[in-house]
């Protein structure tokens, strides 16, 4: 009876209802360019995505307007009541409050706007080529037309009349009067580098300067070095010494101030000198004449400052912005740092997980490497005994007190193995760790003395490499996962990178390097690279090679050559998603084994709106199947998980979305267990297959109409791969869905359909055209995020669920359970309960025992 | 003097009170009984090769109402309908104990008990193949089926 003790494990539980609370999300707005002060303590800003917000004094967004498409160009101006913006031929002016569209127009040519206050009204003054237009800015109603010939800039308003600069040698002004419609132009008379400011411009030539002011020229001696650049929005011009001077009439230095970035108030002027960890700040008056200076520590090493402007409030106190080259946007005061939006993550080019350490039960340990290795039923004993053992040292751990360890601040892995680190390079060059479970962004670091990002592989429990590409050199640099901190560096000369081949994602994966003369390195020399074989698809070449690497050296196997009008719109492989049940039980008594290829990748092309899928085995190069689609346009997307193939595209013939969904089979099936039984005992069953020796599939499809557009999609992946995957989908409204891939089986029957197939399996839905929008499948619910570009999904120790993160401009990190919560405690669920049965069994079964030993005996001695 | 004499044959006497019977009587009386517990005993064991038919509709009508789904109370209930017949196949030597005896035939009511009990049972296996838990299929040994792996493994890009 002692034996049933053993059987006792320590297990925890979620509760269903606590999922929901476990995606979270993170809102962007990109790398900030453009600043202003707006009313009631906000800020209105633009950013380089393409997207104007207007921030709370806490950071936080108020609202946040994607101007015409993320990424494009935005031209922005704003005054206290407007902000206009242009982009994509379009002018659309917006309230600073809450961000609410006004008017939008479609104006073309647009080379900068600008708003002019004239008596009481303003406009938006609309830089052309050519000309300059003006608007009202209150109505969008189109004011006047004014040709003046090639321009450079809208200065401001001057005595009721626009000043705009125009593109001449000697410094001209045009002034256009609104209410009259006429235009005069004037000249100065001196040559020279010119620059304009609020409300005064500027030439100088050598030890002269030609300052224009209220339609004025004055030409006066200059006693600095050359003008450098301009103060925004300001008076000040900067000369190339770090010398400040006020341009008027008679202009004046106001100070000479060492390298460092300047920022203009209305009557102070902010300089900042950045060093390591802190910067300098003085605040010059330039009415009083006095400066005021003051250190401000940021919290690690600072980056590069790429803009910076400050102001002080109604109440005299200093608030300074900076941009930072890691795209953050940092808000500080004349003491402290305020805030710090980590902007980096709006700009995330790729995202990858590392698994974090486990103190009790990391992936790694013995135990789940065994049952990784062999879960057979011969083996699990051993491993059952392994994983006692991890209990005692689990609560022996508990015993000592140790057992609460703060997840969070040891970054370490959860007993269910959500917790990961998730590593998200920036175009900023910087790589952003931020843990699965919690939010926070554990590390960030800057790798652009490296070059070019290439990959990022997980080498060991705590060490990443990184593999840049640096003109002809290959950098490897392998750092700590949980700090960033560099371990050691290696430089490859003379290598330029073709592809990195990460061999196995295991623990400890092989990596080997191809360069573009087909020479090969092996980065991790303990692991043998044996049976290689790699291929590069060429889109300049429209052709796909295929190589074997035989030592330190590849050569070519096969090549395919696509027709020249052919385009190549997607690539799918899927070397992550093996195969963990090669047949399929149908429930018809037979049993169906799925085409078992690893080396199969996808394809597709679009040649004259025709879409064409290769299955091509990358190996031998064999082309498995050649699906065609007519009338394609725009975007392909392709999944390839085990024996599926699922594409996704415009289908322009029928103006709708639709689903391919292909299915690949072995010839063989299975009618009687004598024949699976005989194979298994005899041995005859290969636990290995040569992708030379493998026969052509039996390929199913069939094509489905899908409600939407996708920008991004991947099958979800659990542990062991029992459970039936989902399909998640970016759809083009920034939702995330999923789909059980059951509804994308190319084996679904028709409803009149009565003739038994082979490969039939009754279990799967009869076939509908169109597939499913099924709302609580949407993963982000009623959440409003934007610019998810891309998705990448990983395992966790819970075999019901996978960990999903969309990215691109906002993150999005949730876990997707595509068989529901089959592993995870229902709230009702009382533990307690549970002991105290199995304690009462254990009792119960003590007394009867002991009650029948008790009575044997007695009737015994009567006999 | 007196006399005994045993042989009483021909004396008309009548017998004392409480004198047993003749023997030669007694023993065909005996012989009759005998042939009657022979009787009996061989009836009740054609009673108990019966025993198992009348328990069978019951058991039968209630792995009908349970129907075939894959649930506790189906299982329970076909699990009953086959332990009880494997429980008396086991027993049934003690349960025709009592009727063993030279000149009583047990083979035809053992055969019948037999035979009932195995109807019974292959009810309770044929509820369990259509529910689906008797491996008797080749799906059912999918676990057999070996994972394999790729001599070759590729790896490819799409170069940008």
């Amino acid at each position: 009876m002692w034996w049933i003790l053993a059987l006792f494990v320590t297990v925890s539980g979620i509760y269903e209802d606590q999922v929901g609370e476990y995606d979270w999300s993170l809102s962007h707005i990109g790398k900030v360019s453009y600043f202003a002060p707006a009313s009631s303590g906000r800020y209105i800003v633009a950013t380089e995505r393409g997207i104007i917000a207007g921030l709370r004094s806490n950071g936080k967004a108020e609202w946040r307007k994607i101007v015409s498409k993320l990424d494009n160009p935005v031209l922005i101006t704003s005054s206290s009541n407007f902000i206009a913006t242009f982009s994509d031929n379009q002018v659309s002016v917006f309230t600073p409050h809450d961000g609410t569209l006004q008017w939008t127009k479609g104006i073309h040519d647009v080379l900068d706007i600008k708003i002019v206050a004239l008596s009481m009204k303003e406009y938006l003054c609309l830089q052309k080529s050519q000309e300059i237009e003006v608007l009202e800015l209150s109505t969008g109603e189109s004011s006047r037309v004014f040709s003046l010939g090639n321009v450079v800039k809208i200065i401001g308003a001057n005595d009721g009349e626009i000043e705009v600069q125009a593109k001449e040698e000697i410094l001209t002004i045009w002034t256009i009067n609104i209410k009259t419609g006429k235009t005069e132009k004037v000249s100065g008379s001196l040559k020279g580098k010119q620059f304009c400011l609020k409300n005064a411009c500027v030439s100088q030539d050598k030890d002269k300067v030609e300052i224009y002011e209220k339609g004025k020229f004055f030409v006066k001696e200059w006693k600095g070095k050359n003008i450098e650049k301009t103060i925004n929005n300001s008076n000040y011009a900067l000369t190339e010494d770090h010398e400040v001077y006020e341009i008027k009439e008679n202009y004046r230095k106001i100070v000479a101030a060492g390298p460092g970035i300047f920022s203009a108030g209305e009557d102070e002027l902010f300089w900042i000198s950045p060093s390591s960890t802190e910067f300098i700040l003085i605040i010059y008056s330039i009415n009083e004449g006095t400066s005021k200076q003051a250190k401000v520590i940021y919290k690690e090493k600072l980056p590069q400052i790429e803009h910076f402007w400050g102001f002080l409030t109604q109440k005299g106190e200093f608030v300074g912005f900076l941009t930072l080259s890691d795209f953050s946007f940092t808000c500080f005061t004349s003491t402290e740092i305020k805030w710090v939006r980590e902007e980096g993550l709006g700009h995330l080019k790729h995202v990858y997980f590392a698994e974090l350490p486990n103190k009790a039960l990391h992936h790694s340990n013995d135990y789940v490497s065994a049952i990784k290795q062999d879960n057979s039923w011969v083996k699990s004993p051993f491993n059952f005994l392994l994983r006692l053992k991890i209990q005692l040292q689990s609560f022996s751990l508990w015993l000592e007190g140790k057992s609460k360890i703060d997840e969070e601040k040891e970054l370490i892995q959860d007993v269910f193995g959500i917790n990961k680190l998730i590593l998200g390079v920036s175009a900023s060059n910087y790589i952003f760790a931020l843990q699965s479970l919690y939010k926070n962004t554990v590390w960030k670091k800057s790798f652009i003395e490296y070059g070019e990002f290439y990959q990022l592989v997980q080498t060991g429990i705590e060490e990443i490499l990184l593999i840049f590409k640096e003109n002809t050199n290959i950098k490897l640099v392998w750092i700590l996962s949980t700090s960033g901190e560099t371990i050691k560096t290696e430089t490859i000369k003379d290598f330029d990178l073709l592809e990195a081949i990460i061999l196995d994602k295991t623990e400890k994966p092989g990596v080997l390097l191809v360069s573009n003369s087909l020479k090969v390195k092996n980065v991790t020399k303990d692991v043998k690279a044996e049976n290689i074989y790699f291929y590069k698809i060429d889109p300049k070449e429209n052709t796909i090679f295929g190589y074997k690497i035989i030592g330190e050296n590849s050569h070519l196997v096969w090549s395919m050559a696509l027709s020249a009008q052919e385009e190549i719109k997607a690539f799918a492989t899927e070397k992550e998603s093996k195969i963990h049940q090669p047949a399929i039980a149908t429930g018809t008594s037979r049993l169906i084994y799925k085409h078992d290829d690893a080396n199969m990748f996808a394809l597709a092309t679009i040649k004259s709106s025709d879409l064409y899928i290769y299955v091509i085995n990358g190996v031998s190069g064999s082309i498995l199947a050649k699906l065609r689609q007519e009338g394609v346009s725009g975007s392909v997307n392709l999944v390839l998980h085990e024996n599926k193939l699922i594409g996704h595209y415009w289908n322009s013939k029928y103006s709708r979305y639709e689903m391919i969904a292909g299915e690949f089979f072995d010839s063989q099936v299975d009618t009687s267990a004598t024949h699976v039984l005989a194979s298994y005992y005899e041995g005859t069953f290969e636990d290995k297959y040569s992708s030379f020796d493998l026969a052509n599939p039996i390929i199913f499809t069939q094509t489905y109409a899908f409600p939407g557009g996708i920008k991004d999609m991947k099958v979800t992946r659990t542990l062991q791969g029992i459970t039936t995957p989902d399909l998640v989908m970016i759809l083009n409204t920034n939702q995330v869905y999923t789909l059980n891939l059951k509804w994308l089986s190319a084996r679904r029957k028709q409803e009149e359909d009565k003739t038994e197939g082979i490969f039939d399996q009754p279990n799967l839905p009869i076939y509908k055209p169109n597939l499913p929008l099924v709302q609580h499948n949407i993963l982000t619910y009623y959440m409003n995020l934007d610019g998810l570009e891309q998705l990448e999904i990983t395992w966790t120790l819970l075999e019901s669920t996978s960990l999903a993160v969309a990215y691109g401009l906002d993150f999005f990190v949730v876990r997707v359970m595509p068989e529901k919560s089959f592993d995870i405690l229902t709230r009702e669920f009382s533990r307690s309960t549970i002991v105290m049965t199995i304690l009462g069994l254990i009792l119960l079964n003590v007394v009867v025992e002991r009650y029948f030993s008790y009575k044997t005996q007695r009737n015994n001695f009567k006999q | 003097m007196w006399q005994l004499n045993l042989d009483r044959s021909k004396e008309q006497i009548a017998e004392p009170y409480g004198y047993r019977t003749q023997i030669h009587e007694a023993d065909d009386s005996s012989r009759r009984r005998q042939k009657d517990i022979k009787a009996l005993k061989q009836q009740k064991a054609a009673e108990m090769a019966n025993k198992p038919f009348m328990g069978m509709f019951s058991t039968f009508l209630m792995l009908y109402m349970s129907g075939s789904a894959l649930n506790i109370i189906p299982i329970i209930i076909t699990c009953m309908a086959m332990f009880t017949p494997i429980k008396t196949l086991f027993s049934f030597k003690e349960a025709f104990a009592p009727y063993e005896e030279e000149g009583v035939s047990l083979f035809f009511p053992k055969l019948k008990y037999l035979t009932l009990n195995m109807i019974t049972m292959l009810a309770g296996i044929y509820k369990f193949s259509i529910m689906g838990l008797i491996p008797v299929n080749a799906e059912d040994w999918i676990s057999m089926i070996p994972i394999r792996d790729p001599i070759e493994v590729s790896y490819g890009t799409l170069i940008s």
